[in-house]
């Protein structure tokens, strides 16, 4: 019974090896406990979910990192890294 | 002539590659004062090594090539500070008592089935309201989570090339990517994303 109840309960472990799996291969017999797990747990199917969500947008950050960052150096710097290199 | 050569790309160089390196440095270190000595020192390494550069690949790719060591090197130096393995053990009951129910097989401590953005299409995922409340996020992140989860979803490198620069076991590395996530997720439904 504490087997089934392991299963049924241990979000922490299948929220884990949600991340790991995509990564690494499962064993049949975790990937088979995640399955059970998550047919049944609406807060893990939405966790896979949205680390697939954030999958995306960590792409198009990667891809888009120098027309949307919002970080920026001045002009002054740049014109203070170039005398510094000039003197050098 | 070398130096003529030199002063005259190091220049056009500065104009056009210091914000995407500064970019890249803030979302990896998260600490402005750092960020702008790591992007000068870079800079610096380049101007003296020019003789390195063969123009095989374009120069973005060997700045950042350089500037990536020069990352590294500052990761490591915090390390010896505090090494990560402590971080994560030292954290472990505080982050574990905030999200699970340990008396309870480990069941997340708070449901979190609602649909912050679970069904969002991947335009706005991709969009520039989203980016935002991703960038502010990672910047929360604890530097030491930072690197590694940095390294992986952004630079997309291997997982035994992250945890031998960061000098980390691979348990270490899915615990850390793991806390990421979980933070960045409750993070994103703070500042109300549900379209």
């Amino acid at each position: 019974m504490n087997y089934f109840k392991k299963i049924f309960n241990n979000c922490h472990e299948v929220s884990m090896l949600s991340i790991k799996g995509k990564e690494e291969r499962l064993s049949f017999k975790t990937k088979a406990e995640m399955a059970l797990h998550i047919a049944f747990c609406k807060c893990c199917k939405n966790f896979v979910k949205q680390s697939n969500k954030m999958d995306t947008a960590f792409n198009a950050m990667s891809k888009n990192l120098e027309n949307q960052s919002p970080y920026k150096v001045s002009e002054a710097f740049k014109e203070a890294l170039k005398n510094k290199l000039n003197n050098l | 002539m070398r130096d003529l050569i030199s002063t005259i790309n190091f220049n056009q160089w500065i104009d056009k590659h210091s914000d995407y390196l500064y970019a890249y440095t803030m979302l990896k270190i998260g600490h402005e004062e750092d960020a702008k000595d790591l992007l000068q020192e870079t800079f610096i390494a380049a101007y003296k090594n020019i003789e390195n550069f063969k123009g095989e690949s374009s120069e973005k790719t060997w700045l950042v090539s350089i500037l990536k060591n020069k990352i590294i090197d500052y990761y490591r130096k915090k390390a010896k500070e505090r090494p990560t393995n402590d971080y994560l053990n030292e954290t472990e009951d505080s982050f574990d008592k905030n999200f699970f129910n340990e008396n309870n097989y480990g069941r997340w401590k708070i449901d979190i089935d609602e649909n912050y953005f679970s069904n969002s299409t991947d335009s706005y995922l991709q969009g520039k309201e989203f980016q935002t409340y991703l960038t502010y996020c990672i910047d929360k992140l604890p530097l030491k989570l930072r690197s590694v989860f940095i390294a992986k979803y952004i630079d997309d490198e291997l997982a035994e090339n992250i945890c031998k620069e960061n000098e980390i076991t691979s348990s270490n590395y899915w615990t850390i990517l793991f806390r990421s996530k979980t933070l960045l997720r409750i993070c994103l439904e703070k500042k109300g994303i549900k379209p």
